[in-house]
């Protein structure tokens, strides 16, 4: 598998910098959550890492190679890419989108093969789609596009998954499969790593957490050592209430009501 | 009760639906070409036509009608390949073969031609389309690419040549000028020879060939250059690849009978609403059921009325109802119009 890893990285849109000397590292079969305000840069790294952005300074590796030098099937076969909002509509398939998308494992021969079936059918039932399968794209809800944006990615079987914001349109139980099932794709020895502006589900499932600050990274550490409100209250400017629970490790994260850092409260 | 999963493959595009569409369209098109034979201004004895090779009517079914009927197959699958990747291409529903000024490129051409009195009017039709299209990847390169950019030049290159048929109509002596207004709307004359015809059947068929082979990239990019890139796709390098293919396929459309509308539009749509939206099975579709409809339009053209009509004018007259009833049609099943 491919451990992912970034060094002293920049970029700048115009004369703004959105990201400066970014360092981090994700090993291989862990999870790497990315935490920070809007604006912070989280989306940029995410693109820096997927190789759609060139960095102005520093390095990218992905399992050694640089996936911005990568060919795009090459790099389709080492990771997976999936942004907020993929904008996919389509009268097309659950299926045969996901089919479509085994593009860079597949040969010349213009159509799907037994391999190609058992990787989306696989992928479908990993997702819990398996029922919209035949199913048109434009007619799904947004939680169902977002789970096939997962088994889209994991029909390419990548070994490292950028995944931004991969639960925001998700239910309660669909958050909790979708990141269970994260765990378990990283249990299989993938890397990981994703933005999520929820502070509380990362500190169930990532090994390590980054915290993006004005384009660079404010804080590095394991969940327990980053998601707390002595941590992230001056980087978020925002007062948090840590909520202790017995089935929980960690304390839950939430805004102090209605407070913003240097407001009075109004009784 | 039935498996699943073999209900769900059942829906995929395989080897056997694509020849079985292929094999209905070409049937289809030799039912169309059997129909432009027999019918057309005046009448003719098809047996007399098929026996007697020195008679009257043998000429007139095997040098006039049929060439006319094969020129608009052949001009009838082409602008429906090209509307088909067009569509997909720009994620444009309404995107015609012509959006990208290859119609008033080719259009500039042959008017230029029949009013300096050239002979080799399609020729330089196909030169102008060519020179339009050279204009308009300079120019959307120049602003940064994209399908907007592209989209845009495509209006300005459209608008420049538009100006520049109107001027040397202006110019062009009066007995020119009806030559020309007829070749601007679009029609079929019995004028082809049997090496235009070879060539264009040629160039037509290698073009869907390659189209096939590129199938599964067009699908992707219908999706969006980012999903396609993402699964793989040399996004750059394959949007231009069909971008040539398209407009190659509607120059000879151009070439063949001037700018014919609406056919690269109610075509493809009306494949979606019932293929779905899969290229493996439209690109095969789109060679017989394209033909078909320009051949059959074209015979109609002949013989609604006493006076033999232009083509284009009455895919003009039907295409505006047409679409309006595929579009009310796909409104209401969303089929015809993503994706």
């Amino acid at each position: 598998m491919a451990e992912v890893s970034a060094t002293q990285l920049g970029f700048s849109w115009g004369s703004k910098p959105l990201l400066e000397g970014v360092n981090l590292r994700a090993l291989s079969g862990s999870i790497s959550a990315v935490i920070g305000p809007n604006g912070s840069g989280k989306s940029t790294l995410l693109g820096l890492l997927a190789g759609l952005l060139r960095p102005q300074t520093g390095s990218v590796s992905i399992g050694g190679k640089d996936p911005a030098l990568l060919a795009a099937r090459e790099r389709a076969r080492l990771l997976a890419f999936l942004p907020q909002r993929d904008g996919l509509e389509s009268a097309l398939t659950v299926l045969q989108v996901l089919l479509l998308s085994r593009y860079a494992q597949q040969g010349w021969w213009p159509f799907a093969d037994t391999a190609d079936f058992a990787a989306a059918e696989s992928a479908l039932l990993r997702v819990d789609l398996a029922d919209f399968a035949n199913r048109q794209v434009h007619q799904l809800s947004g939680g169902e596009r977002q789970r096939l944006a997962i088994a889209r990615a994991l029909v390419r079987d990548p070994a490292v998954l950028l995944l931004d914001e991969p639960a925001s349109a998700l239910d309660l139980c669909h958050q909790l499969s979708t990141f269970r099932l994260l765990r378990s794709l990283a249990a299989e020895g993938r890397t990981l790593l994703l933005v999520s502006h929820d502070l509380n589900l990362p500190g169930d499932f990532a090994d390590q957490v980054f915290v993006l600050a004005g384009g660079r990274i404010a804080a590095a550490g394991t969940p327990a050592e980053i998601l707390r409100a002595s941590v992230l209250e001056p980087l978020y400017g925002v007062a948090l209430h840590e909520a202790r629970s017995s089935a929980r490790a960690l304390p839950v994260l939430m805004p102090a009501a209605s407070l913003v850092r240097g407001q009075s409260e109004q009784p | 009760m039935s498996d699943p999963q073999c209900s769900n493959r059942a829906n995929v595009a395989s080897p056997g639906r694509v020849f079985l569409i292929a094999l209905l369209g070409v049937i289809l098109l030799v039912v169309a070409l059997g129909i432009a034979a027999a019918f057309g201004p005046t009448q003719v004895d098809l047996a007399r036509a098929w026996n007697d090779a020195s008679s009257a009517d043998h000429a007139k079914v095997f040098s006039l009608r049929l060439p006319r009927g094969i020129a608009a197959a052949l001009s009838g699958a082409a602008l429906a390949l090209a509307g088909l990747v067009f569509q997909a291409l720009l994620k444009n529903p309404l995107a015609s073969p012509y959006v990208l000024g290859v119609s008033s490129g080719g259009a500039f051409g042959a008017v230029s031609a029949i009013s300096a009195g050239w002979w080799m009017v399609r020729p330089c039709a196909f030169t102008g389309a060519m020179l339009a299209l050279l204009l308009v990847t300079g120019a959307a390169r120049a602003g940064g690419g994209g399908n907007t950019a592209l989209l845009l030049a495509g209006v300005v290159v459209n608008a420049l040549f538009g100006s520049a048929v109107l001027f040397v109509n202006v110019l062009a002596e009066p007995r020119n000028q009806e030559r020309i207004l007829r070749w601007l709307v679009g029609g079929f004359d019995e004028r082809y020879s049997n090496s235009e015809l070879w060539l264009s059947a040629g160039s037509v068929i290698a073009v869907l060939l390659v189209l096939l082979a590129l199938a599964r990239e067009l699908n992707l990019l219908s999706l969006g250059e980012r999903l396609a890139a993402e699964a793989g796709v040399n996004v750059a390098r394959m949007r231009v690849v069909l971008l040539l293919l398209a407009t190659l396929l509607a120059a000879l459309a151009v070439v063949l009978a001037g700018p014919i509308g609406f056919v690269g539009l109610l075509v493809p749509h009306g494949m979606r609403l019932c293929l779905g939206a899969d290229h493996r099975l439209l690109l095969p579709a789109a060679l017989g059921f394209g033909g078909a409809f320009l051949v059959l339009v074209d015979v109609c053209s002949q013989v609604l009325i006493s006076v033999p009509l232009p083509a284009g004018v009455l895919t003009a007259v039907l295409g505006g109802p047409l679409f309006l009833l595929l579009l009310a049609r796909g409104g209401r099943t969303r089929a015809g119009l993503d994706g």
